[in-house]
């Protein structure tokens, strides 16, 4: 290894030495080509690009070179450097070119790249537009769908009120129709049937056949309708003694309480009070009119079974 | 040879007064001025040609990175929406 480096410094001596001795010619375009041509060297893009014009020009200086070393006339010495120096230039130029060539093949692809990125951008934000566009809708469509509902149901709800509102009609005209045979009257109360004296015998808290006939109309009316109860209500003349009539007027209340449940009525929808000489419909003046006021009132109660208090 | 006009005029003008002074010597009859003056004249030509090449070259290069310039920033802006 010394022996080598040794070798290397004699032989750089011996050059060195012999320039000095032959004194070989150079000029300042010569200088000048060699310093363009180690930039060239320098360069990369010429190395990877202009390999072939590279290596004309090394001919080139070489040949400049060589005029120069065997001592050849100025003009033949720059001249040769002249085509060395243009022939790196042209290298370089080349070299220059196809990088750029290179740089525009890539910048190509990147563009392409880009607007595929910037298509696909908007293809997305459309994409995400519509979809929102349509969940828009849905919505709008599911809230009409439960208005048209709900619109339904009310309809469906008046409908239904309408048809109970008829039947309740229906039921009441019924109902007045079975009564009329029996000479019910309506009252503020409701509907009033009346039994009076003659239906009964003579001070004597019992129906007779008539009487009879018309609890049995009465009991009939009862159970066409399960939802109607009764209040019998008895009164009397005022014709002897209070207590009597009071009794009296609750006998007979109570008779015919008692023909209705022996006719089959339940006991829960018969209620009956007596109230003496209370509430006369005529005057106690005439014997008529005192059999006017001797009567049994049955009150009928309405579709939910209440009958409102005297 | 336009693009060597138009892109390196002082090397396409080179080429022509060497290519004038060749015919010259050629007429002459001083061959070996000649075949001197018809070498540098085609060296000037090739380098005159590689400039305008080189030019050209590097103008759509420019004008292809300004697009792509151009095209992120209209990129970034929709994706920023």
């Amino acid at each position: 290894m010394k022996t080598f480096r040794l070798n290397i410094l004699v032989v750089g001596a011996a050059i060195l030495a012999s320039a000095c001795a032959s004194n070989p010619k150079s000029t300042s375009l010569l200088d000048q080509v060699r310093v363009d041509y180690a930039q060239a060297q320098s360069n990369p893009k010429v190395a990877t690009y202009a390999a072939l014009e590279m290596q004309s020009a090394t001919e080139a200086l070489a040949k400049a070179n060589a005029a120069a070393k065997e001592r050849e006339s100025l003009e033949t010495v720059d001249k040769l450097a002249y085509l060395a120096k243009q022939k790196i230039a042209l290298a370089t130029e080349v070299a220059s070119r196809k990088s750029s060539e290179s740089d525009i093949a890539n910048a190509a692809v990147v563009r392409d790249q880009v607007r595929l990125d910037q298509r696909t951008l908007q293809a997305d934000q459309a994409r995400a537009k519509a979809e929102d566009a349509e969940r828009s809708a849905l919505a709008a469509r599911n809230a009409e769908s439960i208005a048209t509902q709900q619109k339904e149901l009310a309809q469906s709800n008046a409908a239904e009120a309408q048809r109970l509102a008829t039947e309740a009609n229906a039921r009441n005209a019924a109902l007045e129709a079975q009564l009329a045979d029996l000479s019910a009257r309506k009252t503020e109360r409701g509907l009033v049937i009346t039994l009076g004296d003659v239906l009964f015998g003579t001070d004597l808290a019992r129906l007779n056949a008539n009487g009879m006939l018309m609890a049995k109309r009465l009991a009939s009316v009862l159970q066409q309708n399960p939802q109607r109860t009764v209040l019998v209500e008895g009164f009397a003349d005022s014709t002897g003694q209070t207590q009597h009539n009071q009794e009296l007027s609750e006998r007979r209340a109570m008779a015919v309480r008692d023909a209705l449940l022996e006719l089959g009525v339940a006991r829960e929808r018969v209620t009956y009070r007596g109230y003496g000489e209370s509430y006369p419909v005529a005057a106690n003046d005439t014997a008529q009119n005192r059999q006017l006021n001797r009567r049994v009132e049955i009150v009928l109660s309405d579709d939910r079974g209440l009958i409102r208090p005297r | 040879m336009a693009d060597g006009t138009e892109f390196a005029p002082a090397d396409m003008k080179a080429a022509r007064e060497k290519l004038a002074l060749a015919k010259q010597a050629l007429a002459a009859k001083d061959y070996k001025a000649a075949t001197d003056f018809a070498n540098q004249a085609q060296a000037d030509a090739k380098l005159a040609q590689a400039k305008a090449g080189s030019a050209k070259a590097q103008a759509v290069s420019q004008t292809l990175q300004e697009d792509i310039r151009v095209l992120r920033v209209e990129l970034d802006r929709a994706g920023a929406q």
